[in-house]
C-alpha cells in the first residue's frame, strides 16, 4: 500500500532515500505547480517553500506531459481572462465588439459570484472564454478588434515563456518516447494500469496516468495536493507514496484506510 | 541516467514571475495604442499606462 506522508515529516523521509544513496526524485502533481505560480491560492505560501525546502536538500523534480498539458492550459485561461478584463474597462478606446464586451462582462460577474460563494479562481472557464471568442472577428473587421490580432499581442509566444519558467527549476518531463530517458522506467507504461487505477477509486483520467507513472518510473515518490491523488495510492497496494499537507494527510483519519497506510509514518 | 536540468531559480518567484510576464503583454506602448486607434479608426486617447490593469490576483480590489 502507498503512503500518504505529511510535509511534516520530509526530513525523515528524505534523510532515510539519502542514506540508502542514489538520486532521489519526485514528481509534482498539476495542482502542486499551480499553487506554486498563482499567488491568490490558499497553499502558495505553503508549497513555494517546501519546493525550496526538497530543493534544497537535493531532489529533482519531473512533471509528465498531462501535468504540463493542464498547467500551460491553467495559465492560458489566466492570461486570457486578465487581458480581457483589460480590454473591457478599456472598451472606448479599443472599440470592443459590443456583443463580446458583453460576454466579457458576464463571465467576470459569473466567475466574482462564483468566488464569493465557493472560492474558486476568478479565472474564466473554457466555455466562457469560448463564448466571448465568438463574438469576435477572426480578422480585424469594421474598425473592431479581431480576435486573430488580439492574441497576437497578448499571447503570442506565451507557451515557450511559460514553459520555461519551469524548466529554469529544473522541471524534467518524463517520457517514454525519449531515448536518454530510458533508465527511468522500472516498467513499461501501460494504459490497462491507468484503468485499473481509475477503475478502483473513480480516480480522473489525468490523476491515474500521473500515479502510473509515479508506480513506472524511478521516483520515489509524488507531491500532490489533491485529496483524490491521495486517496488512490492509498487504496493501492503496489503505489509509492504521495507527500501531502498535514492537514489534508489528516482528512483520510476518517477514510478507514488501513491505519500502517494513512498514517505514511516510517517509524 | 537521462539528463537532468539545472534547478537554480528559485520556487518561491514563480508566481511573481509569472505575473510579471503576464503584466508585460497585457502593457500596450504608445506605439501599439496608435497602431490599434488607427486601425479601428477610433480616437487617439492618451495612454493612461497600466495603472488600471485588472487583475485576477486581486478582485477583491475591484468592487
Amino acid at each position: 500500500m502507498g503512503r500518504v506522508i505529511p510535509f511534516s515529516e520530509v526530513e525523515s523521509f528524505v534523510g532515510d532515500l539519502v542514506v540508502g544513496g542514489g538520486a532521489v526524485r519526485a514528481i509534482l502533481d498539476t495542482n502542486v505547480l499551480i499553487a506554486a505560480s498563482y499567488e491568490i491560492k490558499d497553499e502558495h505560501d505553503e508549497i513555494s517553500v517546501f519546493l525550496e525546502k526538497l530543493k534544497a536538500a537535493g531532489i529533482t523534480f519531473y512533471a509528465t506531459v498531462t501535468t504540463k498539458a493542464e498547467f500551460i492550459e491553467f495559465h492560458r485561461r489566466l492570461l486570457l481572462t486578465e487581458a480581457l478584463m483589460d480590454l473591457s474597462d478599456e472598451a472606448s478606446r479599443f472599440r470592443l465588439p459590443r456583443a463580446a464586451l458583453e460576454e466579457i462582462r458576464k463571465a467576470h460577474a459569473s466567475v466574482k459570484s462564483k468566488q464569493a460563494r465557493d472560492g474558486s479562481d476568478p479565472i474564466f472557464n473554457d466555455s466562457q472564454i469560448k463564448r466571448i471568442k465568438s463574438e469576435f472577428s477572426a480578422g480585424n473587421h469594421s474598425g473592431h478588434l479581431g480576435w486573430i490580432r488580439l492574441c497576437e499581442k497578448f499571447i503570442k509566444g506565451y507557451v515557450r515563456q511559460v514553459e520555461r519558467q519551469l524548466a529554469d527549476r529544473g522541471i524534467t518531463y518524463l517520457s517514454p518516447n525519449e531515448a536518454t530517458q530510458a533508465d527511468f522506467f522500472i516498467k513499461k507504461l501501460e494504459w490497462p494500469a491507468v484503468a485499473s487505477l481509475v477503475e478502483k477509486t473513480g480516480l480522473s483520467v489525468s490523476d491515474a496516468m500521473i500515479l502510473n507513472m509515479l508506480n513506472s518510473s524511478v521516483c520515489q515518490f509524488a507531491l500532490s495536493l489533491d485529496f483524490d491523488f491521495g486517496f488512490a495510492v492509498l487504496a493501492d497496494a503496489e503505489s509509492k507514496d504521495a507527500f501531502m499537507p498535514d492537514r489534508m494527510e489528516r482528512e483520510y483519519r476518517h477514510s478507514h484506510f488501513d491505519s500502517e497506510g494513512r498514517k505514511g509514518s516510517r517509524h | 541516467m537521462g539528463e537532468e536540468k539545472e534547478n537554480s531559480v528559485s520556487w518561491t518567484t514563480l508566481a511573481e514571475d509569472l505575473r510579471r510576464l503576464r503584466e508585460g503583454r497585457r502593457k500596450f506602448t504608445p506605439e501599439e495604442i496608435r497602431e490599434l486607434n488607427e486601425l479601428l479608426d477610433g480616437p487617439v486617447e492618451k495612454d493612461q499606462g497600466d495603472q488600471d490593469k485588472k487583475s485576477a490576483r486581486h478582485p477583491q480590489s475591484e468592487a
